[in-house]
C-alpha cells in the first residue's frame, strides 16, 4: 500500500475531476439518444432532444419491431462480419506486424513501406469498385464482400509492429537457440506476450466491422444481407438524400422518417458492441511483457 | 385573379402534381397521324412474321433493371404478380432492384461504371441523362425498335417527346407518355391568419406583409422556416423567378436566367438585374425582422418540416400530395390549424417536364433491348400492368373505384406505394385519383394548368458542359457559397454580390454564359425548324 | 559482382523463408485490393467514359485539375485542412495521453473500468447525430447556450455567423469523439511499463508526477512518434462527414471549417466526373506524401526504430 503524500492527493483530484468530467460529458449525448428514442415524435420536433423524455412513447420501438424480421437478420449478418473479421483480422494483422518487427528481417522497411504506401496513394472508388464487382464478384458474395475489404489495416498494423518492437530481445533469443522457428515464436510467445495491445487492435477490428455501412452499400443489392448499421445509415441520411432528390427530380418521395425512429435504430444497431470493451478490460494487464522475461 | 385560395378541408389542391397531356400543343395532328397507322398495323399483324411473337418464342428471359429507392412494403408481393402476368404474356420475368436514397446519384454512375450487367433503369435529366448518354452508359435506339417492339408506347407518345430522348440522332429511352406540369403555392397556417385578421394573400406584397406581421407578432413561432434545403431556390421561385416568368436555364446553376416571354432567349446574369436586387432588399427585411432563423443557413430541415412540427406558419408545397397529407395531420392536432393555401403568383406561366426529365432506359450492354420494351410497352399502356405497377394489388393495396380513381387501404407510411420506375413510364391516361379528390377541384386545376402552361424550348434544352467541367465545378462552388447566405439576408448583401461577381468572373462565368447562349441559339433554331 | 547479389539475394530468400510466407497474406491483400487498383489513378487523367472504361477512355492532361484552382479556394481551403489537422495532432494527443496515465495511476477498480467505457460512446455515435445535437445546441433562437443566456438576460450569441468561433468547436468536438479511441492505445503502451521501475523511483523518493515525467512519459514516445506520424499521412485529408454534419454545410462558415474534402465534393455535385474525384484524391496524396516523406526520414535519422518504414 502506497502512503499518500501531497503530490499523490494532488494527482488524485486532479484525475478523479477529469475521468468523472470527461465521462459525463461522453454519456450525455449518448443518453439523449436513448431518450429521444422513447419520446413522441411531435415532442421531439417542438422541443428538441432533452435528457429526459418529455412526453414519452415507445412507437418507434413498436414500429421497428413490429416487422422484427430485418432487424434480426441484419443484427445476424453483422454479428457474423464482426466475429469473422475480427478473429481473421487480428491474426493476419499480428502475423504481419510481427515479421515486420524483426529487426533480423533486412526486407523489413521495404515491406513496411509498401503497405503504408497504400494509405497515401489509392486508384479511388470507381477501379476498385470494378474489382470487387467485376472480377471478384462480389455481388454473389455478401458475405465474403463484406468482410475481405477491412482485413488488413496498415494503421493496426504498425501499432502492434510498435508494441512488439518493445517486446525485449531476450525473450525470443533465447527459444531461438532453442531451435524454435518464426512462426513458432510468434504463436508461442510473442502473440500472447502483446495481449494489452492485441486487445485493444481486436477490439477495433471488431468495431470497425460493426459500424461499418460501406460495403453493404457498395455490394448489396438483396436487402436481405444488409448490416446493421446500413439499416440506420440509411434511416440518418434519408431525411437529406429525400429532399435533394425531390427538389432535383421534382418527384415527391416517400415518407422522411421519423427522429424518434432514427435514434431508436441508432440505440439498435449501436447495441452489445459497447459490452465489448468492458469484457476485453481484462487483458489490460499491468507488466506482462516483463514477467514473462523473468519467468 | 382567377383563382382565389381557400380553405381546403373540402379537398383538392393547389399544387398537384397535375399531369396533361401536350396533346393540345404544337405538334400534335401529325403525330396523331402516325400513330394511328402504326397501332393499326400492330393489331393487325399477323403471328408469321411479328417480330414480338419471334422474340417470345426464342425463349424465356429475366430482366435485370434498377430503379430508386429502397424496395417498399411488399416489393417482392407485387414483383411476384407482375412477373406472373409477364411470364405469361411475354415470356419474361423482371428482376428489379433498387438504389438506395443515401448517395443514390453516386451509386447510379457507379453502376454504370462498373461493367455490371443489367438490361434498363430509370433515367433523367436530374441524374445526368444526357451525360451517361453521351458516355455510352445507354443503348441508342432506333425509331424503328421502338415501332416494332413498344407500338403502343409508340402509338401514344408524341413526337415531340422522342426528340427530347434523342441525342445525336439516337433514341436513349421511352420517355413519360405525357408531360408533367408542376406548380408551386404557399400554405399558411389557418389559425395564425385568423389571429393576425389577415386576408389570403394574393400577390407578393401581400405574401410579404403577412409574413413580417406574423414575425412580429409571434414570439415562440417563425413566420417562416427556411433553411439550407432553399439551396434549390423555391423561395427564389416564388418572389421573383415566377413573377417574372424567368427560368434557370441550365439547373444547378440559379444566375443564369431567360425570361419565359423573351423569343430571343437571351440570356443573363440574375445579379445584374435590377429586380433580382429588389428581391433582395425584400428578403434582406424578411430576415431582420426575423421571419427565419438566424442559423437557418445550418438548418437542414424543411420548411415543411417545420410547419407539421407546429414550429413555423408557412412552408411551400411544391405536390399536391404533400399538401394533402399535411393539412390531414395538422388537423388532426388541431382543427384550428387547417391550412389555407394559395397562389401568390396567379397566372404565371407554366413549363411542361421535358420527355428527357423521366424515362426509362436501356443499358449499353444489355443483351434484350427487345424485352425491355415489350415490357414497358405494357407497363405504359396496358391498364392492368399500370395500376400493379403503381398503386399495387388490388384489394390488398387499393380499392378501384370506376376507371379513373382510387381508395388506398392502408396507411401511407405502410403503403406500397408503386415501383419508383414508373417515374419513368407515366400515362396521364391511366391515372388514378385519389377518392377524396373532387373531380371538380381536378377540372379547375386541369384548366388551369391547360391555360397557363406554355410550350418553350427550355423545357427541354440541356447544356452539354464536357468542355465546361471546371467552369462549372468552380461556378458551383461559387453559387453554394455565396448565393444563399445573400439570398437568405444573413450576410451584407451589396458586399456578398460584390465578392460573388469577382469569384464568378475568375472561374468563368463569361465563358459559360456564352457557351450555353450558343448551345441555347443552335437548339431554338433546331426546335423552330423542326415545327 | 551481379552473381554475387544474386546469390545472396536467394540466401536471404531461403532465410526468410517462413517470414515470407507468414508476410504472403498481407503481400496478396494489399497487391490485391490497393495495388491492382492503384492503375486506376490514370483516371484523373482521361475523361471517363462508360464504353471505354479505365484504360480506352480518351486522354485529356490535366485537364481534371483544373477546377480546383481556377476560383483560387483551393488554397485556403488547404491551409484550412492543415490547420485543422495540426490541431487535431495536438490537442487529441495531449489529452489521450493524459487520460491514459490517468486511467492507470488511479486506483479505483470500478470507477475507472467504468468511466473509461463511458469515454468510448461518443465514438459510436454517428456524425448526422452529432450534427443534429450541435444545431440543438447552438441555434439561435431555441439553442440550448442561447436559452441559458437569454434566462440570465444575456444577449445570445450567434453561433453560425462567426466563422471564427468554429474552430474551436470542431477541435472540441473532434476531441470528445474521438479521445476514447486514442486513450486505448496510449493505455495499453502504458500497461507494458515493467511495475518494479515504478517501485524502484518510489524508493528513490519520487512522488507521482515525477514518476509520470521520468519514467512514463519516456516509455510513451515511441507510441507517441507512431501515431503523429500516422496522423501526419493523412494531414491534408479530412472527415468530409465531420465537416458536413457538424457546420450544418453552413457557407457562412466555409472561410474557417471547408477543407479540401467538402469543397471538392461541393464542386463536383452538380456535375460530378470520376476523373476530377479522382484529380483531387490525387492532390491530396502528392501533398501527404511530400509531408511524411520528409517527417519520416527526420524520425530515422533520430532512431530507425521510430520511423514507419
Amino acid at each position: 500500500m502506497r502512503k499518500k503524500d501531497v503530490s499523490t492527493r494532488v494527482f488524485n483530484i486532479f484525475g478523479y475531476s477529469l475521468t468523472a468530467i470527461l465521462a459525463v460529458l461522453s454519456v450525455i449525448p449518448f443518453l439523449m439518444i436513448i431518450s429521444s428514442s422513447v419520446t413522441a415524435e411531435r415532442s421531439i420536433l417542438r422541443y428538441g432532444y432533452s435528457l429526459i423524455p418529455r412526453e414519452f412513447s415507445g412507437q418507434a420501438y413498436a414500429k421497428i419491431f413490429g416487422f422484427p424480421d430485418d432487424v434480426i437478420r441484419a443484427y445476424g449478418i453483422t454479428i457474423f462480419n464482426t466475429v469473422v473479421g475480427t478473429v481473421l483480422g487480428l491474426f493476419l494483422t499480428a502475423m504481419t506486424a510481427y515479421v515486420l518487427s524483426r529487426k533480423h528481417f533486412e526486407w523489413r522497411n521495404k515491406f513496411s513501406f509498401l503497405f503504408y504506401f497504400t494509405t497515401l496513394f489509392s486508384g479511388g472508388i470507381v477501379p476498385w469498385y470494378i474489382l470487387c464487382v467485376q472480377y471478384l464478384n462480389f455481388k454473389d458474395l455478401p458475405l465474403v464482400a463484406q468482410v475481405a475489404p477491412y482485413l488488413l489495416s496498415v494503421f493496426n498494423i504498425i501499432i502492434i509492429k510498435s508494441f512488439m518492437q518493445g517486446i525485449p530481445d531476450a525473450i525470443t533469443e533465447s527459444a531461438k537457440i532453442d531451435g524454435a522457428g518464426d512462426f513458432c515464436i510468434f504463436i508461442k510467445l510473442i502473440f500472447p506476450l502483446s495481449k494489452p495491445v492485441l486487445a485493444s487492435i481486436a477490439l477495433f477490428i471488431a468495431i470497425g466491422y460493426w459500424n461499418d455501412w460501406y460495403l453493404s452499400f457498395m455490394f448489396v443489392d438483396q436487402s436481405r444481407y444488409f448490416s446493421l448499421q446500413f439499416y440506420l445509415y440509411k434511416i440518418l441520411s434519408a431525411t437529406e438524400a429525400l429532399a435533394r432528390i425531390s427538389s432535383l427530380s421534382g418527384i415527391h418521395v416517400g415518407e422522411m422518417p421519423k427522429e424518434n425512429i432514427k435514434m431508436a435504430m441508432a440505440v439498435i444497431a449501436t447495441g452489445p458492441i459497447i459490452l465489448l470493451y468492458p469484457f476485453l478490460q481484462k487483458y489490460f494487464v499491468k507488466g506482462l511483457t516483463i514477467g514473462a522475461v523473468k519467468g | 385573379m382567377k383563382r382565389v385560395a381557400r380553405r381546403t378541408n373540402s379537398v383538392m389542391a393547389l399544387l398537384l402534381v397535375a399531369v396533361m397531356t401536350l396533346a393540345g400543343c404544337g405538334s400534335a395532328a401529325s403525330s396523331g397521324e402516325t400513330t394511328q397507322t402504326t397501332s393499326q398495323e400492330t393489331t393487325q399483324a399477323t403471328a408469321s412474321n411479328d417480330p414480338i411473337k419471334a422474340e417470345i418464342a426464342k425463349g424465356p428471359v429475366t430482366l435485370v433493371g434498377y430503379q430508386f429507392g429502397d424496395d417498399t412494403v411488399d416489393h417482392k408481393t407485387v414483383l411476384a404478380e407482375v412477373n406472373k402476368k409477364l411470364e405469361k404474356d411475354i415470356n419474361t420475368t423482371l428482376d428489379l432492384r433498387g438504389i438506395s436514397w443515401t448517395d443514390a446519384e453516386k451509386k447510379y454512375k457507379l453502376i454504370f461504371a462498373s461493367g455490371e450487367e443489367f438490361d434498363f433503369c430509370y433515367s433523367g435529366a436530374w441524374i445526368g441523362f444526357n451525360s451517361v448518354a453521351t458516355t455510352k452508359g445507354y443503348m441508342p435506339l432506333s425509331m424503328d425498335m421502338v415501332k416494332t417492339y413498344a407500338p403502343d408506347t409508340f402509338a401514344a407518345t408524341s413526337v415531340d417527346r422522342w426528340k427530347q430522348v434523342t441525342l445525336n440522332g439516337n433514341i436513349y429511352g421511352l420517355p413519360n407518355i405525357n408531360a408533367k406540369v408542376k406548380n408551386v403555392l404557399t400554405v399558411f397556417r389557418g389559425d395564425i391568419l385568423k389571429k393576425y385578421n389577415i386576408a389570403t394573400p394574393a400577390n407578393r406584397t401581400d405574401f410579404v406583409n403577412s409574413l413580417l406581421t406574423i414575425a412580429k407578432g409571434e414570439k415562440d413561432l417563425l413566420a417562416w422556416n427556411v433553411g439550407n434545403a432553399e439551396q434549390n431556390g423555391r423561395m427564389r421561385g416564388i418572389l421573383y423567378a415566377q413573377a417574372k416568368n424567368l427560368k434557370d436555364v441550365v439547373s444547378g446553376l440559379p444566375v443564369l436566367s431567360v425570361g419565359l416571354d423573351d423569343s430571343t432567349f437571351k440570356i443573363f446574369k440574375t445579379y445584374e438585374d435590377p429586380d433580382y436586387l429588389e428581391y433582395l432588399k425584400t428578403t434582406k427585411q424578411l430576415a431582420d425582422t426575423g421571419v427565419w432563423s438566424k442559423s437557418a443557413l445550418a438548418n437542414k430541415d424543411a420548411d415543411e418540416n417545420n410547419f407539421k412540427a407546429e414550429k413555423s406558419a408557412v412552408y411551400i408545397a411544391d405536390a399536391f400530395e404533400t399538401f394533402d397529407n399535411n393539412n390531414a395531420a395538422m388537423t388532426a392536432i388541431n382543427p384550428d390549424y387547417a391550412n389555407v393555401y394559395t397562389d401568390i403568383n396567379p397566372g404565371h406561366k407554366l413549363i411542361p417536364e421535358g420527355g428527357n426529365m423521366s424515362l426509362i432506359s436501356v443499358h449499353a450492354t444489355s443483351k434484350h433491348p427487345e424485352r425491355v420494351m415489350m415490357m414497358f410497352n405494357q407497363f405504359e399502356t396496358n391498364k392492368e400492368y399500370y395500376d400493379l405497377v403503381t398503386y399495387g394489388v388490388e384489394g390488398t393495396h387499393y380499392t378501384a373505384v370506376g376507371a379513373d380513381k382510387y381508395t388506398p387501404l392502408l396507411p401511407k407510411f405502410n403503403d406500397f406505394g408503386g415501383f419508383t420506375m414508373s417515374w419513368g413510364s407515366n400515362n396521364s391516361k391511366l391515372i388514378r385519383q385519389k377518392t377524396t379528390t373532387s373531380q371538380a377541384e381536378i377540372d379547375a386545376y386541369t384548366k388551369s394548368v391547360a391555360e397557363d402552361s406554355i410550350e418553350t424550348p427550355l423545357a427541354t434544352f440541356t447544356f452539354d458542359d464536357t468542355d465546361y467541367k471546371n467552369e462549372m465545378a468552380a461556378i458551383g462552388n461559387v453559387i453554394t457559397t455565396y448565393l444563399l447566405p445573400i439570398e437568405l439576408g444573413l450576410t451584407d448583401q451589396a458586399k456578398g454580390i460584390e465578392t460573388m461577381k469577382a469569384k464568378l468572373e475568375t472561374a468563368g462565368i463569361e465563358k459559360v454564359q456564352t457557351a450555353v447562349q450558343a448551345q441555347l441559339d443552335a437548339y431554338v433554331k433546331d426546335y423552330n425548324s423542326a415545327k | 559482382m551481379r552473381s554475387s547479389k544474386n546469390r545472396t539475394f536467394f540466401y536471404k530468400l531461403k532465410e526468410y523463408k517462413t517470414l515470407l510466407l507468414m508476410l504472403s497474406p498481407a503481400t496478396l491483400f494489399f497487391v490485391l485490393f490497393c495495388y491492382v487498383p492503384i492503375l486506376g489513378i490514370v483516371i484523373a487523367f482521361k475523361r471517363y467514359t462508360y464504353d471505354g472504361g479505365i484504360f480506352h477512355s480518351p486522354w485529356i492532361g490535366l485537364k481534371n485539375f483544373k477546377f480546383m484552382f481556377m476560383a483560387g479556394d483551393i488554397f485556403n481551403v488547404t491551409k484550412n485542412t492543415l490547420i485543422f489537422n495540426i490541431l487535431f495532432i495536438i490537442v487529441n494527443t495531449i489529452l489521450e495521453i493524459t487520460c491514459a496515465i490517468v486511467l492507470a495511476e488511479l486506483s479505483g477498480k470500478y470507477f475507472k473500468k467504468i468511466t473509461q467505457s463511458m469515454m468510448f460512446l461518443p465514438y459510436f455515435i454517428s456524425w448526422v447525430v452529432v450534427g443534429a445535437f450541435t444545431y440543438n445546441v447552438l441555434n439561435y433562437e431555441s439553442g440550448s447556450i442561447n436559452t441559458l443566456l437569454k434566462s440570465f438576460q444575456l444577449e445570445p450569441f450567434d453561433f453560425y455567423n462567426k466563422p471564427v468561433v468554429w474552430i474551436l468547436i470542431i477541435v472540441v468536438v473532434c476531441a470528445w469523439k474521438n479521445f476514447g479511441f486514442g486513450t486505448i492505445i496510449y493505455l495499453s503502451a502504458v500497461m507494458g511499463i515493467d511495475p518494479e521501475m515504478y517501485d524502484a523511483a518510489e524508493i528513490d523518493g519520487a512522488n507521482i508526477f515525477q514518476r509520470i515525467r521520468r519514467i512514463t512519459i519516456p516509455t510513451l514516445v515511441p507510441t507517441i512518434v507512431i501515431l503523429v506520424l500516422l496522423a501526419m499521412g493523412n494531414i491534408f485529408r479530412g472527415d468530409f462527414s465531420m465537416f458536413y454534419q457538424v457546420t450544418g454545410n453552413n457557407p457562412v462558415l466555409y472561410s474557417t471549417t471547408d477543407v479540401i474534402d467538402t469543397y471538392v465534393t461541393r464542386s463536383l455535385i452538380t456535375s460530378p466526373e470520376f476523373g476530377m474525384t479522382a484529380a483531387a484524391g490525387l492532390y491530396q496524396s502528392v501533398l501527404c506524401f511530400a509531408i511524411i516523406m520528409v517527417f519520416n526520414t527526420l524520425v530515422k535519422k533520430y532512431d530507425k526504430d521510430y520511423s514507419l518504414f
